[in-house]
């Protein structure tokens, strides 16, 4: 567990009495209001003293999902609970809030880590889920009795689950960023995804894809490398158009065991210490 | 402070002030809160705290001494908390554990260095922040904490 996601625990240790939190009466116990407006360039800002004593969470008032607003408030408390967040005076952009990309700054990261934890606790989480399959159907279940979105719920599977599974986010037909499981060891060349041969990219031209997981070609998704190891690559993608984003889940159900270290080292060896010098002053023969 | 009760009668501030003046160890969080409340409202005890440590440490050093263990104790129970990496899991319930008494008070300084990589808010936008940022200097105590008296 992270430590923004620990902060969250202890927070929700200390001050949440339901599940999932009310978040009004979370901010109360805190010290904040949460104030809806009608913002046109930011989702969410925290408005705060420098002491960290009081503060106002303002939220974009015409975010359709109520679990979106729900994550940019939980997103907001983390800045105003991260001592260093505090004075930043946050100003979060959509892309920001409920994004997993891992090149936003270490502050949206952390506080993105906090907000989910403290509205999927991985603790009750681990019970809820069966973390056998990956599913929409059961993610979507979760994240209506949590009030959270699918990208959440889903981040949340990933980070408990044994499956070598991942999701990806893509935009306009070009993939922004990925969550994967530990056991998901596959390298994912995002500025070339989604391939024509996924279902996503059928989806953003407009073609029907399957309604749940189905075999993909892998190296619709994979590096061309990667793609021989897998024998079954499941995938399901989903249009959400109020983003022009098509979220997608794969599975890897059945593969090679990839190369052990222990192989690649013995390739290492086999390498001539003479042709690969650090400066290079010699080419291979 | 009137002290004509009764002695079996529970007197929260005047068994504040016998701590303060007495033996102020034995004070509960809940007490210090009101302690730094009356005496320095809307201030961080923990940064005044470990300014404190830090001026003595400083003299200290001076006189090419190592700062005794209470004041480095002092300084690093206090220290600014700068990144979440690498801190033990104590530092941050420490942190949770500090989320007490919320300040209702006037905020004199509010910390409004906003971020927004993408470019400056618009005017329209920043007339809501300079809004929040009005109600965030009011005194909020008395009310219903959604700003209703």
């Amino acid at each position: 567990m992270t430590p923004a996601a620990s902060l969250a625990n202890y927070v929700a240790q200390k001050f949440v009495k339901t599940v999932p939190p009310d978040l009004t009466a979370l901010c109360r116990d805190l010290g904040l209001r949460i104030r809806e407006v009608p913002a046109r360039g930011f989702d969410g800002a925290l408005i705060g003293s420098k002491a960290g004593q009081k503060g106002i969470v303002a939220v974009k008032a015409s975010i359709r999902e109520k679990s979106r607003k729900r994550f940019t408030i939980a997103h907001e408390i983390g800045h105003f609970v991260i001592p260093h967040h505090r004075n930043l005076g946050n100003i979060c952009e959509e892309r920001k809030i409920e994004s997993f990309d891992s090149h936003l700054n270490g502050p949206e990261i952390e506080a993105n880590e906090f907000a989910a934890e403290l509205l999927l606790p991985s603790a009750l989480l681990r019970r809820r889920f069966n973390l056998a399959e990956l599913s929409l159907t059961q993610i979507s279940a979760v994240a209506a009795d949590f009030g959270t979105s699918l990208t959440a719920t889903t981040r949340c599977f990933l980070t408990l689950t044994d499956l070598p599974c991942a999701m990806v986010w893509s935009v306009s037909n070009r993939a922004r960023w990925f969550v994967r499981s530990d056991s998901f060891r596959f390298f994912l060349p995002l500025p070339e995804l989604p391939a024509n041969g996924s279902f996503a990219a059928r989806i953003f031209r407009g073609e029907s894809a399957p309604a749940e997981l189905a075999p993909v070609r892998p190296d619709a998704w994979l590096d061309r490398e990667a793609a021989e190891h897998v024998d079954t690559l499941l995938e399901h993608s989903i249009s959400l158009p109020n983003y022009s984003a098509v979220l997608t889940l794969l599975w890897v159900y059945k593969a090679e065991p990839l190369p052990t270290r222990d192989s690649q080292e013995t390739l290492l060896e086999d390498l001539d210490p003479e042709d690969f010098t650090l400066n290079r002053r010699r080419w291979p023969r | 402070m009137p002290r004509d009760k009764q002695p079996n009668q529970p007197d929260p501030e005047r068994d504040l002030l016998d701590k303060l003046f007495g033996t102020p160890e034995e004070m509960a969080e809940e007490e210090l809160d009101m302690l730094y409340e009356a005496i320095a409202p809307g201030t961080d005890a923990a940064a005044v705290v470990h300014g404190l440590a830090a001026d003595a440490a400083v003299e200290y050093r001076i006189q090419h001494r190592l700062p005794p263990d209470h004041v480095q104790a002092a300084l690093d129970a206090t220290r600014d908390v700068k990144s979440l990496e690498n801190l033990a899991p104590s530092r941050l319930r420490q942190i949770v554990d500090a989320l007490t008494a919320p300040y209702t008070g006037a905020v004199k300084d509010p910390a409004y260095a906003y971020r927004n990589r993408e470019g400056e808010l618009d005017t329209h936008d920043q007339g809501i922040i300079d809004k929040l940022t009005d109600e965030l200097r009011e005194d909020w105590s008395g009310d219903d904490g959604e700003g209703k008296k």
